[in-house]
Parts: structure tokens; C-alpha cells; sequence
């Protein structure tokens, strides 16, 4: 096909166009990393962009000599790990429920789950529910209110819906029970929206600061971003105002490592494990968020 | 009987979940009566004693009510005009790029900002932002755009336009998933047949691709609507400090603190009804028009 000039000209000014988007999602990226292996004395002179001027590992050294910076770690962690897989069998096992004719009252689960993604009772009344619940300041908080979605109801619904019949039939002549038959047969044939509605349930647990916010004030089940947020002292409303100094926190670490180089460095910490998984599950998550997003 | 028996296993299954959102999605709603009550902790929700709309007059008689409700809609409505566009518009460009591997590495590398939370995100462009040393300043004052270091994050006047960047550099790559499908599964032959017809390529994305992913396009835009009045819970409430707070506390930051940080539940119940129940219109009236117009709505 042969190309007008105004579609050559075009062609260029988008393939330019992209590279400089690109770069603006990974430079403010790269900048941080190379703040974070600098000395952060030298880094405070100002200057630093691409690559760091003195490099080293002292601000990491810095980061995971904080008992409360491991203690978040481990809390966020534990609500990533714990929470997404009780939530993924949780809504499978419902969803596969739902996805069988054969289930009466589906209708009504059905009206029953659309109803709450579009109406819910807001955050007064959700706190006061957890309250008489007791779940405030425990861990349980960022387990319990979060195991089922609608959304990933339906969309888990919708994948084993497609499955072919005749394959639980057969199962069924050999004396397959439903459990049997979810284990053996739908789990495995679905991993891909396994995989996916997991990736998804993981970012949340770990991205997910607010609940901390609102639920918690015990300092010791801050999840690792709540944290982050302290430190920083991103926030300085009634939840973030405790003052945070950084590093006379702790002696053993040198001179050279300022507040802001921690910073940096916690920054890395807390973004690195998801930078390292999502590329290989990208694949997956393209094909879940088109199903997802499909009707019904 | 005999085949809820049979089928016990797949009851089973079920169960929990509906337990679970009786209990987790519909308490919170009837919950919500406290707006309509004098709520006291002893009586608890259904006992205390009824006041009928007073919650509601002393909050839209209030001055704060106005300044959030200025925030909310405004922040919302940028993100709405600017931001909901942009993912169509990088979708249509990606899908222009013949290079199946920079095609790949840019969307790879779009997704990025999406998997990272508010708060790093934050903590990123204050970095970025920043007035001493931050890349934005340090560029426009080398390039002579600007004497003095902007205070990017401080003054209210930019807030706005800071939310509505950050959020489109955060949400666009990851936007672009769905309508890239909905373009890639418009029929060929329909390509060819323009040119055939002396269609030049900016044609063809007027007269084919965007009709073909017009659908996708509505169905997104009225979910977008039922949640018009959110603005953005997560990303203000980590962007947001006192200097700014004029025009950066929203209808959700602001039940936050009077409900939960200062134990207000009535008058915060009330502004978060009133919030859902706007939602929940726009929601309906929005479906109702597209339907009008011979599209499929939501429901």
C-alpha cells in the first residue's frame, strides 16, 4: 500500500508522540531509582536524573533497619497472600454455583448482587457495621470486608458458563460430585482467569492504604503504603500528623543517608514486587479486563 | 427438595457469599436510616429516634457544603471530559503503529503507573514537582520558560489541573485494553473496502473504527456516570494538604473526617447518601437517554 505524504507525516509525528508518553511513565520511575542508590548527602546538591553520582546501598540498609518497616512489610504481606486466596476460592466456588442452571433462587443472588454495584450504604455506615463487628484495629479488617465482589463474581461466572457441558456430563457418569468436578475440571481450565482475578486481588491488597486510615490506629498493623504515606508525610490531616522522623530512627546507618534518600529508597521498596510480576501476567489481565468489561 | 439435596454441593458453594453480602453489602445500606435519626449508640440504629430531614437542612444550609460539593463535581467533571477521551485517543494511535514490538513495549510500558498505588504515586510527583531541585522546575527554568520555581502541589490555583494530569497519566495506559480489543475485532474487509472508496486513513477512523467501538465506548461512559460523584477517594485524599484543602476536600475526604475522625455519624451518613442517591440517578437517567438514542444501555 503505498503511503500519502501527509500518512508518512503522520506516522512519524505518532511514533514520536509515543516514545516521549513512554518516557514520562518511566522516568519519574527511573529518577526515584537513581535517587535511591545515591548518597543522599550528595544527592541533596541537586542534579540527579539518570544515573547516580555516588553510588549506594546504604539507603536500602536504612529502609530494612526499621523494625516498623519490616513490621509493614509483613502485615502487607500477610493481607496479600491470606486475602487473595481466601477471596479467589471464595468467589470461584460462588461463581460456579451461580453458573448452573440447575441452582434454584439464581435470580434473585443475581438482582441481589447487581444491586450492590450500584448502591451501597457509604462509609459511616460501613464503619459502624465493622465497629459492632469488632473488627476494627484487628487484622481481620482487610480480609474480611474485601473476600467477595460482585464484579468478580460475574466475571469468574461468565468464564465457567462457557465451558463446554458434555466435559461435567461425563465427569458425572463416573460419579463426580460437584466439588469433585470445580476442582478437577473447571479450576484447571480456567487458570487464566485464576491467574488474572488473582494479579488483580493482590494489587489491591497491596496498593490499598485508606483502609488503614479509616479502620486502624494500632501502629502495628500499618500495611507497608500507610506507612510509606507517614513517612513521607504526605498527608498532614488528623490520621497522617504523627511526626515521623526518619532517620534519627536509627543510629547504625551513616551520614550520608538523609531523609529524603530513605524516602527514595522506600519508595523502590514498596513498588518493586508488582513492577517485577505484572509484565509476565500481562497477557493474562489484557484477556480478563475484556471479559470483565463484556456485559453479563 | 429432592434436588436442593442433589445439588447440595453447589448450595454450599453459594451460601457464604450471599451471607456475605447480606451482611457486608446490605447492614451498610439499612445503615444508612441514621442520616433520617438522632442516632444514639445505646438504642442503636433501629430504636434511636427520628428526625425526619433535619441532618439534611443543617447540610445544605452549611457554607462547607457548597465548597465540597464545587470540588466534587468540578475535579469530576474534568476527569470526565479530559480523562475518559484519552484512553480512546491512545487506543486509536496505538493501533496505528505498524512495529508489533514498540507496539507491545509501549503498552507494557503504559500499564505501568496503573499497578502503583496513590501513594507512591504521590510520592513520585511530589518528587517530580518538587521546588527545589524537582525535574519539572529544574527543566522549564533551564529552558528560560520560568524565573521562579513553581509551588506545584501548594497552590490551589494548580490543583485541579494536578489531579486531573495525574490521574491520566496513572489510568490511560490500562484504558486503552478495552477499546484496543473493541478496535481490533472491526472487520477487515470494511477497511478495505474505504479504500477502495478513496478513503484516506483519518476516514477511516471517523467512518469505521469509532462507530464500530461506539458501543463499548457508551457502555463505559454510563458506568463512568453512576460514579460521577467519587472524583477520586484514594488519589485526593493522598494528594491533598492544608494549603490546598479549599479546593481539594471532596464529598468523600470530608465524611472521612467529620464521621470517622471526628465521630459525626449523622451529618456524615447524610452527605454520603446524598452522594449515592445522585450516583444512583445519574446512573438511571443516563441509561434511559442512551437507550433513547437506539444504543444498548447497562441494563
Amino acid at each position: 500500500m503505498k503511503q500519502t505524504r501527509g500518512e508518512k507525516a503522520f506516522q512519524w509525528f505518532n511514533y514520536l508522540f509515543l516514545s516521549v508518553l513512554c518516557f514520562t511513565f518511566l522516568f519519574p520511575f527511573w529518577r526515584i531509582a537513581a535517587l535511591s542508590l545515591n548518597e543522599g548527602l550528595d544527592a541533596s546538591r541537586g542534579g540527579i536524573n539518570f544515573w547516580p553520582r555516588k553510588f549506594t546501598f546504604d539507603n536500602f540498609a536504612a529502609v530494612f533497619s526499621r523494625s516498623d518497616i519490616m513490621n509493614a512489610y509483613a502485615i502487607s504481606i500477610g493481607r496479600t497472600v491470606i486475602g487473595t486466596l481466601l477471596s479467589i476460592v471464595l468467589v470461584s466456588l460462588m461463581a460456579y454455583g451461580l453458573s448452573k442452571q440447575r441452582l434454584k433462587g439464581r435470580g434473585i443472588i443475581n438482582v441481589m448482587l447487581i444491586l450492590t454495584m450500584f448502591f451501597s450504604g457509604g462509609l459511616i455506615p460501613t464503619y459502624m457495621l465493622y465497629k459492632s463487628l469488632h473488627l476494627l484495629n484487628t487484622f481481620w479488617v482487610y480480609i474480611v470486608p474485601t473476600l467477595y465482589g460482585a464484579a468478580a463474581v460475574f466475571i469468574f461466572r461468565s468464564f465457567f458458563r462457557a465451558m463446554p457441558q458434555e466435559l461435567e456430563d461425563s465427569a458425572q457418569l463416573d460419579g463426580a460430585n460437584d466439588l469433585t468436578i470445580f476442582s478437577r475440571i473447571a479450576v484447571p481450565l480456567s487458570l487464566p482467569i485464576f491467574a488474572t482475578m488473582a494479579l488483580f486481588s493482590a494489587v489491591g491488597h497491596w496498593n490499598d492504604y485508606l483502609t488503614a486510615v479509616i479502620y486502624t490506629t494500632d501502629e502495628h498493623l500499618l500495611p507497608l503504603q500507610t506507612l510509606l504515606m507517614k513517612v513521607m508525610n504526605i498527608n498532614q490531616n488528623e490520621a497522617g500528623n504523627l511526626a515521623y522522623g526518619v532517620v534519627n530512627l536509627n543510629e547504625s546507618s551513616r551520614r550520608t543517608v538523609t531523609a529524603e534518600s530513605v524516602k527514595m529508597a522506600m519508595l523502590i521498596v514498596v513498588v518493586l514486587p508488582i513492577l517485577t510480576v505484572y509484565p509476565f501476567l500481562q497477557r493474562y489481565f489484557v484477556k480478563g479486563v475484556i471479559i470483565g468489561s463484556l456485559k453479563g | 427438595m429432592q434436588s436442593v439435596w442433589n445439588n447440595r454441593y453447589l448450595y454450599l458453594f453459594v451460601l457464604p457469599g450471599v451471607v456475605w453480602f447480606l451482611v457486608f453489602a446490605y447492614q451498610p445500606m439499612y445503615g444508612v436510616l441514621i442520616a433520617f435519626k438522632d442516632y444514639d449508640i445505646i438504642k442503636g440504629v433501629f430504636r434511636s429516634d427520628w428526625v425526619g430531614l433535619a441532618h439534611f437542612r443543617e447540610l445544605f444550609g452549611s457554607p462547607n457544603f457548597e465548597v465540597l460539593l464545587r470540588n466534587t463535581i468540578a475535579i469530576s467533571l474534568l476527569k470526565m471530559v479530559f480523562g475518559f477521551p484519552a484512553p480512546i485517543v491512545l487506543a486509536l494511535m496505538l493501533n496505528e503503529v505498524r512495529s508489533r514490538l514498540f507496539k507491545r513495549l509501549a503498552q507494557t510500558v503504559s500499564y505501568l503507573p496503573f499497578f502503583v498505588s496513590w501513594v507512591v504515586i504521590t510520592g513520585i510527583w511530589y518528587d517530580l514537582f518538587s521546588v527545589d531541585g524537582g525535574f519539572i522546575n529544574q527543566t522549564l527554568a533551564s529552558l528560560g520558560i520560568i524565573k521562579e520555581p513553581i509551588f506545584w502541589f501548594g497552590n490551589p490555583n494548580y490543583f485541579w489541573g494536578m489531579i486531573l494530569a495525574s490521574d491520566i497519566w496513572k489510568g490511560i495506559g490500562f484504558g486503552t485494553i478495552i477499546f484496543l480489543a473493541s478496535i481490533t475485532s472491526v472487520n477487515p474487509e470494511l477497511y478495505e473496502s474505504a479504500v477502495v472508496d478513496g478513503a484516506n486513513r483519518w476516514r477511516q477512523v471517523w467512518h469505521i473504527t469509532l462507530p464500530a467501538i461506539r458501543a463499548t465506548i457508551v457502555l463505559l461512559f454510563i458506568l463512568n456516570i453512576a460514579h460521577f460523584l467519587d472524583a477520586g477517594f484514594e488519589q485526593i485524599y493522598a494528594m491533598q494538604n492544608n494549603m490546598v484543602l479549599d479546593r481539594a476536600e471532596i464529598i468523600d475526604t470530608y465524611v472521612m473526617k467529620v464521621g470517622v475522625f471526628r465521630a459525626n455519624y449523622e451529618i456524615a451518613t447524610a452527605v454520603g447518601l446524598f452522594k449515592s442517591v445522585i450516583g444512583l440517578i445519574l446512573l438511571v437517567s443516563a441509561n434511559f437517554i442512551v437507550k433513547k438514542f437506539g444504543e444498548d444501555g447497562v441494563f
